[in-house]
């Protein structure tokens, strides 16, 4: 210890006297700042982060600026579930407003605490707010960038909007691409390690002869023998992911949910300029509560899987999750309402992946006339049946394909009307 | 703890006065075991207190000048009475089978020896930077969930754990430690191990003007170690009283892995004395098995080692009988020739013969056993 103190220690109040006590500073003091501007040191004007540059990018000058890109994948850091933790979480983050005053023109600007991101709506200067939260890891430590720009959503989000006949043809048209919206949702990733003991009847099927007295006669028959088994099962549950907000349609969400957690990089404010971000509202108790059922079906699957046959009775299992670790990202999808008719239509895009998923409108015409061509055949050969059926019995043949077309054709057309309901309601 | 501060060099005592002590002594060592000892010139000391052979020699006054024989600056005075230390020999010697003949209480009692052991105690200030990681406990909620398709699916239950949370911490001090001991035997660890530790704030000063000075029968041992070869065990003492007041500045539950750069000024070494009883019995083979009694907590170490003869002398016994059982037996077995009915009870002899000679084994295995046990205890 040649310099006393090392830089970046701090003196803490000591508990006895004749003794100085220092502590490591933290990060975050010594790195934080409450408000980062972005704007063009060149021209002035606000720059944005890019997807197809992959950096901060300024429209007005062509200026690029890469941020910092601290890969951290699936090692980056985790949090336990301290009970200080848990009542912070429960107290919740989303419920403060913030007074912003704008470094450029002044305004002062309210908005929601669930924005991370905020545009002034007088001068467009784009700001991005790093939160003091008394509990800084709730706040988002990671995420991942944006990997597919509004180009590529484009034409992913017509392609998949024209690959079903029963939608509209005019429905790609109405695709625009500044409609497109990227955002940051917030996502809890929650690891655990369950192990569980487990104990149930299981049923052996035997066949067995027997005289039949009645019958005079030897006959088998199946009985079922129900013996106890029991075992143990120990998974690792590793990056389970759980939205944390309930403003997008959780089944839609599942669906484009096959993020890489191998991408993941440190929360750098620069990755959030100029996109919207929103922070979580359902909190980490809730996500965590809604995890651990999934882990504990997961494990339960695993236990009933080691019995020696299908046919189980009185399951009985005990488990206990240890290791329980959760962390608070960020990740990159993009929401593209529409409108159609009357109603409007949501599309999830990926912005890893590419994954899509969404409502999209029905043309009942089009799924009325699929429908009627194809009872039509099997009514027309049966009035041709009934028509000629007085010939010399001519019309039996040709009433009964008919009958038989009616049938395939009402099975079929009634499978279309269920997929159009789906589709239409999704 | 009352004392008059002696400031002394680390490497040595000052001066030797045989005089201090308060009465005319004699000093002996052991040529066995080199303990030396000092004990009043009108008592006799026919073996060492410490080995129990009789090798002590006294030794003449040129030799003694050689030598430092200062008297202590402390004393802790022994609170165990005699009728204490009967108890604590006769439940040392309760339910115990096969003692040698020489294990008596009587025997105990007689060759019993007020001992005083020495010890060094080390004051020092210390200037100090020093660094560690301090443990903070801290709870985790977890959780246990039972799943029973008779009664409803799951049930859950919240666990909370206490984890440590380890953090880097460094520092200053700037303090003064008193009364950290250190050895003054090369034995020192050994004895203390079996004793237990001794309540070092009763220890009075010593010397004539306090009026506390070893009464009736007494030996005292002189240090084998000096404080230059001490110092190594205070100066871990030292390290150990700092990583506990480092916790303690932290406001942490645990410390570990605390290392430091000390600086020392102002050294005090106290020559302190404390009160152990020492007695002994001889053993089968002649052999002389050391007890001692710790003079405060009355703490007893010592190997309880049983009588192999007496279990030999049993078992002979035992087999004696088992083979008069046969010869009887086989007495029987012949008179059934006249009278069939005995053969029976010749048979029911000779199995009883066979289970006398086998318990016959019963004594030396027990005693095998005992002093097997005694000695890994030991």
């Amino acid at each position: 210890m040649s310099a006393f103190p090392p830089p970046n220690y701090l003196n803490i109040e000591s508990g006895l006297d004749g003794f100085e006590v220092y502590k490591p500073a933290p990060e975050g003091i010594v790195n934080q700042q409450p408000v980062v501007d972005y704007s063009c040191p060149q021209c002035g004007a606000s720059i944005e982060y890019s997807v197809s540059s992959g950096g901060l990018h300024c429209t007005h000058c062509g200026y690029e600026e890469k941020p910092k890109t601290d890969i951290a994948g699936k090692n980056a850091e985790q949090y336990e579930f301290t009970m200080e933790t848990m009542e912070r979480a429960a107290i919740g983050w989303g419920i403060d407003r913030l007074d912003l005053e704008c470094q450029y023109c002044g305004a002062r600007t309210s908005i929601p605490a669930e924005k991370l991101t905020h545009s002034c709506a007088f001068c467009g200067s784009n700001k991005v707010i790093q939160r003091q939260s008394t509990q800084d890891n709730l706040r988002p430590r990671f995420l991942i960038p944006f990997q597919i720009n509004e180009n590529a959503c484009e034409m992913i989000v017509q392609r998949w909007l024209g690959s079903h006949w029963m939608t509209p043809a005019a429905l790609k048209s109405l695709v625009n691409i500044q409609a497109f919206s990227g955002i940051y949702l917030p996502f809890w990733t929650f690891d655990s390690t369950t192990s569980a003991e487990w104990r149930a009847e299981i049923g052996h099927t035997e066949t067995e002869r027997y005289y039949d007295h009645s019958d005079k006669t030897w006959k088998t028959r199946t009985k079922i023998d129900w013996r106890w088994e029991s075992g143990s099962a120990h998974l690792r549950i590793d990056d389970l992911l759980e939205a944390g907000t309930a403003r997008v349609s959780a089944r839609h969400l599942n669906l484009v949910q096959n993020y890489d957690m191998q991408g993941l990089v440190a929360y750098e404010p620069g990755f959030l300029a100029g996109m919207q971000a929103q922070t979580y509202d359902i909190a980490l108790e809730a996500a965590w509560e809604i995890a651990r059922q999934d882990m504990r079906e997961k494990t339960r699957q695993a236990c009933r899987k080691q019995a020696s046959t299908s046919m189980i009775r009185n399951f009985r299992m005990e488990l206990d999750f240890s290791e329980e670790n959760w962390r608070l990202i960020l990740l990159p999808l993009f929401l593209t309402p529409f409108v159609y008719g009357k109603r409007v239509y949501q599309v999830l895009v990926n912005g890893q992946t590419g994954a899509i998923s969404g409502q999209r409108p029905v043309n009942w015409t089009k799924v009325w006339l699929v429908i009627a061509a194809l009872l039509a055949p099997g009514i027309i050969l049966g009035l041709l049946g009934l028509v000629t059926l007085p010939l010399a019995g001519v019309g039996i043949p040709i009433g009964g394909v008919g009958l038989f077309l009616l049938i395939v054709g009402l099975v079929i057309g009634f499978i279309i009307l269920v997929k159009a309901n789906q589709l239409d309601d999704a | 703890m009352e004392k008059e501060k002696m400031i002394l060099p680390v490497d040595g005592r000052e001066g030797s006065s045989l005089s201090d002590w308060g009465e005319p002594v004699k000093v002996a060592v052991c040529e066995n075991c080199d303990w030396q000892f000092i004990f009043p010139e009108t008592q006799t000391l026919p073996q060492c207190p410490h080995c129990f052979k009789p090798a002590l020699v006294n030794l003449a006054q040129e030799t003694r000048d050689h030598l430092t024989l200062q008297s202590p600056e402390l004393i802790l005075a022994t609170t165990l009475s005699s009728g204490q230390l009967t108890q604590i020999f006769q439940s040392f010697l309760s339910g115990f089978w096969f003692h040698p003949v020489d294990l008596k209480l009587t025997n105990l009692m007689n060759r019993l020896i007020l001992l005083y052991l020495p010890i060094w105690l080390v004051d020092s200030s210390i200037q100090a930077t020093w660094q560690a990681e301090a443990g903070f406990d801290y709870q985790i909620l977890s959780h246990q969930d039972r799943f029973d398709e008779n009664r409803g699916g799951w049930t859950s239950q919240e666990v909370q754990e206490t984890r440590v949370r380890w953090e880097s911490r460094l520092g200053r001090l700037q303090r003064v430690y008193q009364n950290v001991t250190a050895p003054a035997l090369n034995e020192h660890s050994l004895i203390m191990r079996q004793l237990g530790q001794f309540v070092l704030t009763h220890a009075k000063p010593f010397g004539k003007q306090s009026g506390v000075l070893p009464g009736g029968g007494w030996v005292a041992c002189m240090p084998n170690r000096g404080t230059t070869d001490a110092w190594p065990e205070a100066l871990l003492g030292f390290q150990s009283f700092a990583a506990k007041e480092c916790q303690k500045a932290c406001r942490a539950d645990h410390l570990r892995n605390f290392s430091w750069s000390p600086g020392f000024s102002g050294q005090n070494w106290t020559f302190l004395l404390l009160p152990v009883f020492s007695t002994f019995y001889v053993d089968d083979e002649g052999g002389s098995r050391p007890l001692l009694v710790n003079g405060q907590s009355g703490k007893l170490s010592g190997v309880r080692r049983a009588s192999l003869k007496q279990a030999q002398k049993i078992s002979l016994l035992m087999l004696g009988g088992a083979v008069l059982v046969v010869l009887l037996s086989l007495l029987i077995s012949v008179a059934a020739v006249v009278f069939p009915f005995l053969l029976i009870l010749g048979g029911l002899g000779i199995v009883l013969a066979l289970l006398i000679g086998l318990s016959a084994l019963a004594p030396l295995i027990i005693i095998w056993r005992m002093n097997q046990k005694s000695q890994s205890g030991n």
